[in-house]
């Protein structure tokens, strides 16, 4: 996995603008993480309103600590620490008993702010998958699957963003697949009738 | 064909998705290559896992794309009335400049909040931090509701 761009400048040489005091390069940089941070908030607080005030946060401690990314990891690494990091204090902020599905996920509750836009989604079939991606899945297997099989990165580069193994990483991937694969074929018609 | 379904169908559930393609040089791309039915399951993995893709970019699609406005610390005038009542400050300040600076613009009676809110910022207000403290200020998707944060 190469590290996102944005248009066809890299995060890294955004980030390295926005480094030198560069308002409009942050500015750059804070549009073009956004999605992507978003995308990382979601997978791993199974909540899309959660998800997009971590967004928010993770783009106002982009701008306050962007001075302390040396380089010496990807950008990209870092800055999913920093989202990782955000969603976790989110979480406690709300409260362990209403958002005790950070940790592990599998409860059908994890849904209930956000079952209003998983109902507007293109499909029936699609509704039902992403209800089981994170009503079955602990929240590490869907933070592995989604950046590996989903996003395109390496279970080393997956292990290195989640500060795991890359060896754990594959375990959590394969578990994660063997789920979701087989809600997948389940949900096909007469897929095992047929043999 | 080395393998049969049943030893294809198990691995089905753990391939790469390159082996699922039929791309990878693995007995399992070789099976999926020629056995129709495990092909087709194959396919219905791969359809469905970039649905689940789409269906969680279209969740993590923000409301609104927020216009991150942060600007450069300048000379405080309020240095000596501390950090928290200099946020207080900065950010009463800005929100009456831009009330200050539309006097025209009074809301109709019973305008709604979001009328008044348009009146009043019809773009992003321009905010700035007292001496060492940053301000974002950031759109949302309810035109009434513009976010300014001084930390």
């Amino acid at each position: 996995m190469t590290t996102p761009t944005a248009g066809a400048e890299p995060m890294e040489a955004m980030a390295a603008r926005a480094l030198t005091g560069d308002e409009r390069a942050f500015a750059e940089l804070a549009t073009a993480v956004r999605a992507q941070v978003h995308r990382w908030a979601l997978v791993r607080t199974g909540d899309a309103d959660d998800a997009e005030d971590v967004a928010q946060t993770v783009v106002i401690r982009l701008h306050r600590h962007l001075h302390a990314f040396e380089g010496r990891s990807r950008f990209t690494t870092w800055l999913y620490r920093l989202t990782a990091s955000a969603a976790l204090d989110w979480v406690k902020g709300r409260g362990r008993r209403e958002r005790a599905h950070l940790a592990s996920a599998g409860a059908g509750e994890v849904f209930a702010a956000t079952e209003h836009r998983i109902a507007a989604l293109e499909n029936e079939r699609m509704v039902a998958l992403v209800r089981s991606f994170f009503a079955e899945l602990p929240a590490r297997q869907r933070e592995v699957f989604d950046l590996v099989d989903l996003q395109g990165f390496t279970p080393a580069e997956a292990g290195e963003m989640l500060e795991i193994e890359g060896v754990t990483a594959r375990a959590h991937l394969f578990r994660a697949r063997r789920a979701i694969r087989e809600r997948i074929l389940a949900a096909q018609p007469n897929a095992r009738e047929d043999r | 064909m080395t393998m049969d379904c049943a030893a294809a169908r198990a691995l089905l559930l753990e391939a790469e998705p390159a082996e699922l393609r039929g791309e990878a040089d693995s007995p399992l791309a070789a099976h999926l290559r020629a056995c129709a039915f495990c092909r087709r399951d194959a396919d219905a993995i791969l359809a469905g896992e970039a649905e689940l893709d789409a269906a969680l970019r279209a969740l993590a699609t923000p409301s609104a794309d927020p216009k991150v406005i942060p600007l450069r610390p300048r000379r405080a005038w309020t240095r000596r009335i501390g950090p928290a009542a200099a946020s207080v400050a900065a950010l009463a300040a800005a929100v009456a400049a831009v009330m200050l600076a539309r006097p025209g613009a009074a809301p109709p009676p019973g305008a709604t909040a979001e009328q008044i809110a348009r009146l009043m910022f019809p773009a992003p207000p321009v905010a700035r931090a007292a001496d060492g403290r940053s301000v974002a200020v950031l759109e949302t998707s309810d035109p009434g509701v513009t976010v300014v944060w001084v930390y």
